[in-house]
């Protein structure tokens, strides 16, 4: 990398340290440091994260604090992004995602890793809360011009949400608009499969690969 | 670290509805925890209405009063519900079926508040424990608390930003700046709160142990966690039966020996294998502590086990 400020930034996200991510990331802006090296350099210490999760060498306690990390210093850079994307006109991102946790259930852990990890692989990402009416899923997909719904549900008594806003998207003729990606603890490929949904995400790492499947990118 | 509870507070012993809690290394049994009417648990055909097959909870019930009986290790029970009337039915049931104190373990504010309504209009608020005071409970859920007169709740020091021991201590003092978890207890009129530091997944589950000694030392308060939310995301774990249950009663034994005054140790079907292993534990480590002068309250492990 050669620079020690990006080392220090991607050291800090690898071991979650979320107090220091902000200022190094402030401190590579000042240096004249490109806005796509910075978010290149978090992108790839969230990804030694999640292969030291896929490894067995970090846990869910690592993966939460690498993803609060990598946040605080993407909401840093996030102004710089959006007016390069802005002064180029262009799209930098791969797609864009509207993600919440559905109606009747307030899980945000799962759900914010997923966030992170979807903002470090690229992704435009949503993230419109916890305890989310379907009809918002619809509405802010709308706004925002999503490619993909991602829905969280962390109980067995709403997991059927998920059935709900597919049948949902249908009703309102949108169906074909979106890709519904689906997680949470509950959850299955089998279930998946069983609702209609287009994708399943076992992990926050796995949401992110699946996420790439749908547009097309792996 | 052994001792170190000697140095900094004094323990408090609580007493809800002749179950003791708390204390000094080997004082008193832990309380074990078990769950009941959790969402997908298989005896519980509706759960928005309360419908559940009643002889299988009576026997999964006496089961674990049983337990506490042979062993020494008092139970408590915890009453899981996901809507207001069906949890209401699930009080009404425990009530009638065991003397044990039972949490209101409402999975949101709504079913919460109408349990609380329930045991205050019914005159059960001393076998009640409030479940749980968060950094997601608003101003008007401390309110219904204090006005039924609740006096003991679990208070659960997790933080999303930190699932570090040292952010579970933060919350207990500061909420994002504001008022801590303690306030936040006081405020609802608990004076018996008892601490949970949150299980995230099984590794997690160290962390948490040591939060425990850290509030133990700092503040004396009973406290505790649920080994059991590390054990239903332990995938490795479910090999086979018995490989499961030796890591679940190794989990609570590990969370026992830890120092813990409360476990939440999962579906209370898992009754049978927790008690023993735990007051196997407790048994022995109550002996050897009698003989550093620590005297154990009646009933105790030491006095049924061997």
């Amino acid at each position: 990398m050669g620079n020690e400020v990006l080392e220090k930034l991607q050291e800090v996200i690898i071991k979650g340290k979320r107090a220091d991510s902000p200022a190094l990331v402030t401190q590579a802006i000042e240096d004249g440091v490109d806005v796509d090296t910075i978010i290149n350099t978090m992108s790839d210490a969230m990804k030694v994260v999640g292969e030291k999760f896929s490894k067995g060498e970090y846990f869910i306690t690592e993966m939460l604090l690498g993803a609060h990390a990598f946040k605080a210093g993407f909401d840093v850079l996030r102004p710089k992004l959006e007016e390069k994307v802005k002064k180029t006109g262009g799209q930098s991102k791969k797609g864009v995602i509207v993600l919440g946790t559905v109606i009747n259930d307030i899980h945000d852990i799962g759900k914010n890793m997923v966030a992170s990890a979807l903002q470090a692989a690229g992704f435009e990402v949503h993230d419109i809360g916890i305890d989310v009416p379907l009809e918002k899923f619809i509405e802010k997909a709308e706004e925002v011009n999503a490619d993909i719904i991602a829905l969280s549900a962390l109980l067995t008594t709403t997991m059927g949400e998920t059935k709900n806003l597919i049948e949902l998207l249908k009703q309102s003729g949108v169906r074909e608009k979106y890709k519904v990606l689906i997680g949470g603890a509950p959850i299955s490929q089998k279930f998946a499969d069983a609702v209609g949904a287009d994708a399943y995400g076992e992990d926050a790492f796995d949401a992110v690969n699946k996420a790439k499947k749908l547009m097309g990118l792996s | 670290m052994q001792g170190s509870q000697k140095q900094g507070q004094k323990q408090k012993i609580y007493d809800i509805a002749g179950v003791k809690i708390g204390g000094e290394r080997g004082e008193t049994p832990t309380v074990l925890v078990g769950t009941i009417f959790y969402s997908g648990h298989k005896i519980v055909e509706d759960p928005k209405k309360g419908v559940f097959d009643k002889a299988k909870a009576e026997e999964i019930v006496n089961a674990q009063d049983e337990m506490a009986d042979v062993t020494g290790n008092p139970c408590m029970v915890d009453v899981v519900g996901d809507f207001p009337e069906g949890m209401v039915k699930y009080l009404e049931f425990i009530a009638d079926t065991t003397d044990s104190p039972f949490l209101l373990d409402g999975v949101n504010a709504e079913t919460r508040i109408h349990a609380v309504d329930y045991v205050k209009e019914v005159g059960l608020t001393s076998r009640a424990i409030y479940s749980t005071i968060s950094h997601t409970t608003k101003e008007d859920e401390l309110q219904v608390i204090r006005d039924a007169g609740i006096e003991c709740a679990i208070v659960f020091a997790f933080s999303t930003y930190d699932p570090t021991p040292e952010g579970k201590m933060g919350l207990l003092k500061s909420v994002d700046g504001g008022p801590g978890l303690l306030e936040m207890a006081e405020k609802a009129g608990v004076t018996k709160p008892i601490i949970d530091t949150a299980v995230l997944d099984i590794s997690s589950l160290a962390l948490s142990c040591k939060a425990i000694r850290m509030v133990k030392y700092e503040y004396g308060y009973p406290a505790g966690c649920a080994p059991a939310n590390g054990m239903s995301l332990w995938k490795k774990a479910r090999r086979e039966k018995m490989y499961y249950k030796a890591c679940e009663a190794s989990a609570s034994v590990y969370t026992v020996s830890m120092g813990a005054d409360f476990i939440l140790y999962g579906p209370i079907t898992s009754a049978s294998t927790v008690f023993p292993a735990v007051a196997t534990y407790e048994a022995l480590l109550g002996y050897g502590e009698k003989w550093s002068g620590v005297e154990q309250v009646e009933g105790h492990p030491v006095y049924k086990m061997f």
